[in-house]
């Protein structure tokens, strides 16, 4: 599965905008949860940190 | 993959966010079948999306770990750092228990709102603040957590998860304390769980979460049938809706089913 996944489109692993270590992440509406607590963007989770991992089904 | 899935059971309640981003075009239905045959005690918050606010990767695995504070600490290959990730996503979790800031009220009122998730207790001491920028960034944060917390509610509910609204309308109450603005606004959202509808998204939200469980005792083949059966109870409900979704998902196929 993860030998795939390098084999994917760049296009499907792009970011939003590009960011650097260091400086502010803008905020973002991430489509509805499975298992989330109701809240839908970065900025509602300031104040706890957040581990954005990318991943495939492939 | 396992090892966000790991880190956020042992750390989520201690204020660890995770969330799981699928960037190879899986849809709703079939990235909600894989999580449930593949990781079926995964309580990470889980989307579909091909756009997230970190740098550019050549491929995943690729994470992020962003700061209480916002700011993008680390980024990169998760499985080439562990440690790494592990000290940083520690030293967070320090601030969100003993607050950040560069004075003493700045960190008790966020050791309060995000440590110990007391709303009241934070409105309080920025209320007992001197006037000025300082009092008025944390009252906006006070402010700011408190819409959240208020319309996570209503999200859960739009979602088909009574149960779980109800317990995050509970908790907020039990945050506000005895604020009078806000008692005011949360008691209504508390009364909607006892309304003849909030009592039939309830009931059925109950038979629902015994599908989940079994789904977590990972009873996949038992699922649909145990669905459709429901569907026959649920009536134009949200759960129902949600039901209706989770079928669809355990009906699409993977490719290697």
């Amino acid at each position: 599965m993860l030998a795939r996944s390098f084999l994917l489109p760049l296009a499907l692993t792009l970011p939003l905008a590009a960011q650097t270590v260091g400086s502010k992440v803008p905020d973002h509406t991430f489509p509805t949860f499975l298992n989330g607590d109701g809240r839908q963007t970065l900025a509602e989770f300031f104040g706890q940190p957040v581990v954005i991992d990318r991943w495939g089904t492939h | 993959m396992p090892s966000a899935i790991k880190h956020d059971a042992e750390l989520s309640s201690k204020g660890l966010v995770t969330i799981l981003v699928e960037v190879q075009g899986a849809d709703d239905a079939r990235l909600e079948h894989f999580l449930w045959k593949t990781f079926p005690q995964n309580r990470c918050f889980s989307c579909t999306s091909t756009g997230v606010p970190l740098p550019p990767s050549d491929g995943i695995p690729h994470a992020g770990v962003i700061g209480v504070d916002g700011t993008l600490l680390w980024a990169g290959n998760p499985l080439a750092e562990p440690k790494k990730v592990a000290e940083l996503i520690d030293q967070e979790l320090q601030k969100v228990k003993k607050g950040w800031g560069d004075t003493a009220d700045a960190r008790k009122v966020r050791a309060a709102l995000y440590g110990k998730r007391d709303l009241a207790g934070a409105a309080a001491l920025v209320a007992a603040m001197a006037d000025g920028d300082a009092k008025a960034e944390l009252q906006a944060e006070v402010d700011r957590r408190y819409a959240s917390a208020k319309k996570a509610v209503a999200n859960l509910q739009d979602q088909g998860r009574w149960l779980d609204a109800q317990a995050a309308a509970r908790d907020l109450l039990k945050s506000v304390g005895q604020k009078a603005e806000w008692v005011a606004e949360v008691t209504p959202l508390l009364a909607e769980f006892d309304s003849e509808q909030g009592k039939a998204e309830i009931a059925a939200d109950k038979k629902l979460e015994k599908v989940v469980k079994s789904l977590r005792e990972k009873k996949l083949d038992q699922a649909p049938k145990a669905l459709q059966a429901l569907l026959k109870t649920t009536g134009e409900t949200k759960v129902g809706a949600r039901a209706q979704k989770l079928l669809k998902a355990l009906e699409t196929p993977l490719e290697n089913d």
